[in-house]
């Protein structure tokens, strides 16, 4: 059958050519699984190959298809870190262990202890804080506290946020349950369904043209989409910034929920020493700055400066829940959600 | 004579079977089906707690929203695919031209794009797209290209004689083309709507930024919010049942019916003039999917992409793109030498394992992108585990998984995904072919492969066209699975776009899909010049 | 003559059919005969050509060519290696090749000089020179036929198979073409199997007619032969208009009573003299046992249908007597055109 033997001979070519590659000298390459797709991280890459000489290869995909992707691969996998969005995904990877413990100096230096596994399996890069973005001129900053006061009936129908199905809100919900209790949590997603604007939908670029359209008069959202939003290319967009207030809610409690994104050596890292030198690279000051500048996320370096938009909201002071109970109770807060009908 | 024999054992039929066709087929069928077995044996697993949580929570609602989404886009691309097909083909109106191809260019809008575009309808004139008619009209507009291209194809095939005859039997035009027309081009039409409920079925990203939850998101819930890939793979093998289901339906209504127009009368129709205002009528009425479906995003892209000009996408599109475009055609190929083989040989053999097999095959199709990505993924560590690693210890060499790392995975996996794509255009373009063609072929002494090769190849040439464009366009708009399975720093316009998408930098994407359109539509172009010369005026 | 093609108990089940499309049929078709196989559209006919040509697998039975083993238990032989050609029902020319390819196509073996020899010749026998950069759609049907032939003729097949091939012309056209075609069979010496279902075709250009009803092979034998002596009811009447009349046991003898006359047989049970309208001799005569229902003129011949004995006879009279409805006649036939059966259905 010519077809066949057609197919058979592009499959062995390319199988030939697959093989040639990861011949090229392996201590000199590293391989990168990364929910991360922003072109700052692609620039950071880049400037660490130059400084180190180390190849970058990187292979970006949902963090939850890179951890099933890892677990297939197993020993053979090519993956020296993972990088994800949230810690949550990070205590998956280090409950099924996939990554491994690593022992730096530098990095202990340069990222501070809360923002670490316990067992030094994984590190924050980055902290994003979930914030409400208001109306000026239709809410009084003075009626803004917390999460749980969004409870209030003050609120009915006035509320935007995302499908359930969003990391940053599960991760919200999960802070919620740690700290009053799975009941009381589920409690509140109930009352802020019943205050919503309108079902779910869309994302927090959607939430938050949806108060500037008049559709809800406050937005739960994600500092770093916040950022996007006010620096997009689009001149609607920029303009809503005048129109919307940035707040950071329980500052008078346990302070503002955030999210880390983080990174991990995996277990059968080819090249683990390339890895860990990437991680000390990632969280050096310099490096955390453009993290910042570029991406509008919080630095974990202490020593790092945030950015210029993100300056202007001010300090504020964030939950210091264990990032690892996030993850763990992560689950829990998924199904919170349905129970409760938020979409 | 007429002696009455005691009948000796029956024939040992499956050894009459067996020829290279059959062994051929039903090994390259086995092997596309692992990753499917793989999923589906996860039916076979323990019930995990979250199953029970999704069944008592949203499953409800998931299936009632489900089975609104693929009714409601099953009428929609029914009526515009058809009704655009039937008027291109039989009728004369101004712009059929352009419109004839013109009607295609919405499918190479990639779904989730189209969705972003028209959320912004909002601003625009206040109409909220952002519901489930929202999503219906959006995802119809997209996907009705599948149903008006296989339709026309069928149209333009069949002897226009037929409904020459029945319009002088004193029906309308009209009248003929419900009674004879439909009915005949039915086999098609049911293929491109199963080709669009399945992709219904999986439909993830735009119905999902709509607020409509599906079945899929209960798979995605499953499997990301509750870590369970159990509980989702199992849902996705339900989700499998269900399509294996609807394809056993078609299978039925298809009945003993014969579709196959036969004889020396076989003639290309020629169109009607039509005139006054019907004729513009006509034209407007096919323009508006063009307009709606196609125009109006690319211009909504086109003013993203001048807010946030082209630099977002960095220098390395053009060889993005030509990655794509690449890839692209090779998967096409590959998907449509597959399926020729498989339809040929369930033409030759027409063994009901065979034809079973190639049905079965459509399961790739409907499973979500990302739970086929998990099956493909695991039988092609296996094989890398199993085989290869022998082979290359044979050398000496210790490479890890070479085929996981390697592009052959990707085009394994887009075959598996969208053989169905091309297995019913071409059955249904060899179905048309008179049955006696090829046994005529055969009578006179030519083997069943030189028979492929020098008639019923030629003869459907149009409907292989336009199953390698179909795979092609599908392709190069593919995510999940390239997103999944792709080797390291591989990237193609779909997950270049997707990036920044993905992460609400819109309008920096609309260059990604911009270009994405322009690729897909120059496959477009080619076909409409290979379909002109058959096409009359 | 050696036998060319023989069939033994070739039985062919379709899923989900009441019988079987073709039962137990046994044939023996000798080098250059011409067999019809004629019988009513559903009676097996296709199906058994099918299974020559290698198209449909039989579920018992065996076909040898030429003392080759074609079909049995054992092997298969694929349609391409039998040797064995056919024109289809609708001729199936392949509408993108010209009327020169299309008989070319099945010359693939031979060399280009003899294959142009062997086209041109068949574009003569079959009078088509001049078409031969035609497509298909360009020509009229007896042409399209025409090439058919000659496509299926040109690598001079051991055995033709000929599926309905006039089905889609016109009476006049395919009896014009059928005296041609059956020419052209007999000086090429091919060894021929016709299927069709008209009576006329099948008389006009047969060595032997084999009959089929119901997936059986119900008689087998000469034009002559299966018109004057059919086995039973449904060959009879199938060959041509047919009286079936009732025949009793009388004195020992056999009595038929429409004809009013004893017949002569050697069935254990007859039940019915068959006789054709043509042969039957029909006399006004007062007080004649029989009486004219209905008359009807037809050209050549007037037919008359007549009561006798309480069965209708049907007539064809040609003398110069002019019936009317209501007469008295006689009814009698010659001993030799009576010929008797025995069919119980």
């Amino acid at each position: 059958m010519f077809p066949m033997r057609n197919l058979l001979f592009i499959c062995i070519s390319l199988v030939l050519f697959g093989c040639s590659k990861p011949s090229a000298t392996p201590a000199a390459e590293i391989t990168v699984y990364t929910h991360r797709h922003y072109p700052a991280d692609q620039a950071l890459f880049d400037a660490f190959s130059r400084e180190s000489g180390i190849t970058v290869n990187v292979l970006k995909a949902k963090a939850d298809e890179l951890i099933k992707r890892l677990e297939i691969e197993g020993a053979e996998s090519a993956a020296d870190v993972l990088i994800t969005v949230d810690a949550g995904r990070l205590v998956r990877a280090k409950e099924k262990g996939l990554l491994q413990a690593v022992q730096s100096d530098t990095i202990s230096e340069r990222i501070p202890a809360a923002m670490q596994d316990p067992d030094s399996q994984w590190f924050a890069l980055t902290k994003r804080a979930r914030v409400l973005v208001y109306a000026k001129d239709r809410v009084d900053v003075a009626t803004l506290s917390s999460y749980e006061s969004l409870m209030d009936e003050q609120w009915r129908g006035r509320i935007l946020v995302r499908s359930s199905q969003n990391i940053y809100n599960q991760s919200l919900l999960a802070s919620i349950t740690h700290h009053h209790g799975g009941e009381a949590a589920e409690a509140w997603a109930k009352a802020v369904v019943a205050n919503m604007a309108r079902t779910p939908k869309g994302n927090d670029r959607d939430q938050i043209r949806a108060v500037a359209a008049g559709k809800g008069d406050l937005a739960i959202v994600n500092t770093y989409y916040l950022g996007l939003l006010l620096n997009a290319d689009d001149p609607a967009d920029q303009a809503l910034a005048g129109h919307m207030g940035v707040f950071f809610p329980n500052q008078g409690d346990r302070g503002t929920h955030i999210n880390v994104s983080g990174i991990g050596v995996t277990a059968h890292a080819p090249n683990r020493e390339g890895a860990i030198k990437l991680i000390e690279f990632l969280a050096r000051k310099d490096s955390q700055e453009v993290f910042a500048q570029s991406n509008y996320e919080y630095p974990v370096n202490p020593q790092a400066q945030a950015g210029e938009l993100l300056q202007s909201w001010g300090e504020f002071k964030s939950d210091t829940v264990p990032l690892t109970l996030l993850g763990e109770l992560n689950t829990e807060a998924a199904q919170t959600f349905d129970r409760a009908g938020w979409r | 004579m007429n002696v009455a024999v005691a009948p000796a054992a029956g024939y040992p039929r499956w050894r009459q079977r067996l020829s290279p066709w059959s062994v051929g087929a039903a090994a390259m069928i086995s092997v596309l089906l692992v990753p499917i077995a793989v999923v589906a044996l996860s039916m076979l697993g323990r019930s995990s707690p979250t199953w029970q949580h999704i069944c008592d929570t949203v499953l409800t609602t998931y299936l009632w929203n489900t089975a609104l989404l693929v009714a409601g886009v099953g009428a929609c691309t029914l009526v515009i695919g058809v009704s655009c097909a039937w008027l291109v083909t039989f009728y004369r109106f101004p712009g059929r031209a352009v419109l004839s191809w013109a009607l295609v260019l919405p499918f190479a809008i990639p779904t989730y794009i189209a969705a972003y575009c028209y959320a912004d309808l909002q601003d625009l004139v206040g109409v909220d797209m952002m519901n489930l008619p929202g999503a219906i009209l959006v995802v119809s507009l997209v996907l009705y290209p599948y149903v008006y291209l296989i339709t026309c194809s069928t149209l333009q095939g069949q002897s226009g004689r037929i409904l020459e005859s029945s319009q002088s039997l004193g029906r309308g035009a009209a009248y003929s083309f419900w009674r004879l027309g439909f009915p005949i081009a039915r086999p098609a039409i049911v293929g491109g709507m199963t080709l669009v409920t399945m992709e219904v079925l999986n439909e993830y990203g735009a119905v999902h930024y709509y607020g409509v939850d599906t079945f899929t998101t209960g798979i995605f819930k499953v499997w990301y919010g509750m870590d369970d890939t159990q509980g989702a793979m199992r849902l996705a093998a339900t989700l499998m049942m269900l399509v294996l289901a609807l394809l056993l339906l078609e299978r039925l209504q298809r009945g003993r019916k014969q579709f196959t127009t036969c004889g020396s009368d076989y003639r290309p129709c020629m169109p009607g003039q039509l005139r006054g205002s019907v004729s513009w009528l006509a034209a407007g009425w096919c323009t508006l999917p063009v307009l709606l479906g196609f125009l109006f995003p690319v211009g909504q892209l086109l003013i993203w992409l001048k807010q946030s000009g082209a630099s977002s996408f960095g220098a390395g599109f053009a060889k993005i793109a030509g990655q794509s475009f690449v890839l692209a055609s090779c998967a096409a190929l590959t998907t449509v030498i597959v399926a020729v083989i498989l339809a040929y040989t369930v033409r030759l053999h027409r063994s009901r394992l065979i034809t079973a097999l190639s049905k079965a095959s459509a399961l790739g199709y409907s499973m979500p992108g990302a739970v086929i990505a998990i099956g493909v993924m695991v039988t092609v560590v296996a094989a890398d585990r199993g085989v290869l690693r022998h082979v290359a210890g044979f050398f000496g060499a210790k490479p890890g998984l070479i085929l996981t790392s390697s592009i052959v995975v990707l085009l394994f996996a887009y075959v598996l995904r969208y053989l169905t794509v091309a297995v019913n255009p071409i059955e249904a373009g060899f179905e048309r072919l008179c049955g006696s063609m090829d046994e005529a072929s055969r009578a006179l002494g030519h083997s069943p492969l030189k028979t492929l090769l020098q008639v019923n190849l030629p003869l459907a040439k149009s409907t292989l066209i336009a199953a390698a464009l179909l795979v092609f366009v599908d392709v190069l708009k593919e995510l999940p699975l390239t997103l999944i399975l792709r080797p390291t720093n591989f990237e193609t316009l779909a997950t270049k776009t997707f990036e920044l998408a993905g992460e609400e930098m819109i309008a920096q994407s609309a260059i990604g899909a911009l270009l994405i359109v322009a690729t897909g539509i120059v496959p477009i172009l080619i076909l409409d010049r290979l379909l002109c010369s058959k096409r009359p005026t | 003559m050696s036998a060319a093609l023989v069939l033994r108990d070739v039985t062919k089940q379709f899923r989900n059919a009441e019988h079987a499309a073709v039962a137990n049929v046994s044939l023996e078709v000798s080098v250059g005969e011409v067999i019809t196989i004629l019988g009513e559209s559903g009676g097996g006919k296709s199906t058994l050509l099918r299974l020559i040509g290698g198209f449909e697998l039989p579920d018992l039975g065996e076909i040898l060519l030429n003392g080759e083993t074609l079909n049995s238990p054992q092997m298969f032989c694929a349609p391409e290696s039998r040797g064995i050609s056919m024109v289809f029902q609708g001729h199936s020319l392949f509408p993108h090749m010209t009327v020169r390819d299309n008989i070319a196509y099945g010359l693939h073996r031979m060399k280009s000089s003899a294959r142009d020899q062997e086209i041109e010749r068949m574009l003569t026998l079959t009078e088509l020179s001049g078409l031969q950069q035609r497509y298909p759609h360009e020509l009229s049907g007896g042409q399209q036929q025409r090439v058919a032939i000659a496509r299926s003729l040109a690598p001079k097949p051991s055995v033709m198979l000929l599926d309905e091939p006039f089905s889609s012309l016109d009476r006049t056209l395919a009896t014009q073409i059928r005296n041609d075609l059956a020419d052209l069979m007999r000086r090429s010496g091919a060894t021929t199997l016709w299927v069709t279902h008209t009576t006329e075709d099948a008389m006009a250009i047969s060595d032997r007619i084999a009959v089929m009803h119901q997936g059986r092979l119900v008689q087998l034998g000469t034009p002559e032969s299966v018109f004057c002596r059919p086995q039973t009811r449904y060959v009879a009447e199938l060959l041509g208009p047919a009286n079936l009349l009732r025949v009793q046991q009388q004195d020992g003898q056999r009595f038929c009573p429409a004809l009013a006359a004893m017949v002569e047989t050697e069935l254990p049970t007859p039940t019915h003299a068959v006789v054709r309208p043509d042969d039957i001799v029909c006399e006004l005569r007062k007080d004649g046992p029989a009486t004219v229902r209905r008359t009807a003129f037809q050209g050549t011949f007037m037919e008359l249908t007549v009561d006798s004995a309480s069965e209708q006879v049907r007539v064809h009279y040609r003398g110069p007597e002019r019936f009317a409805v209501g007469d008295s006649v006689a009814l009698s036939a010659p001993a030799q055109r009576v010929w008797v059966i025995s069919d119980p259905g």
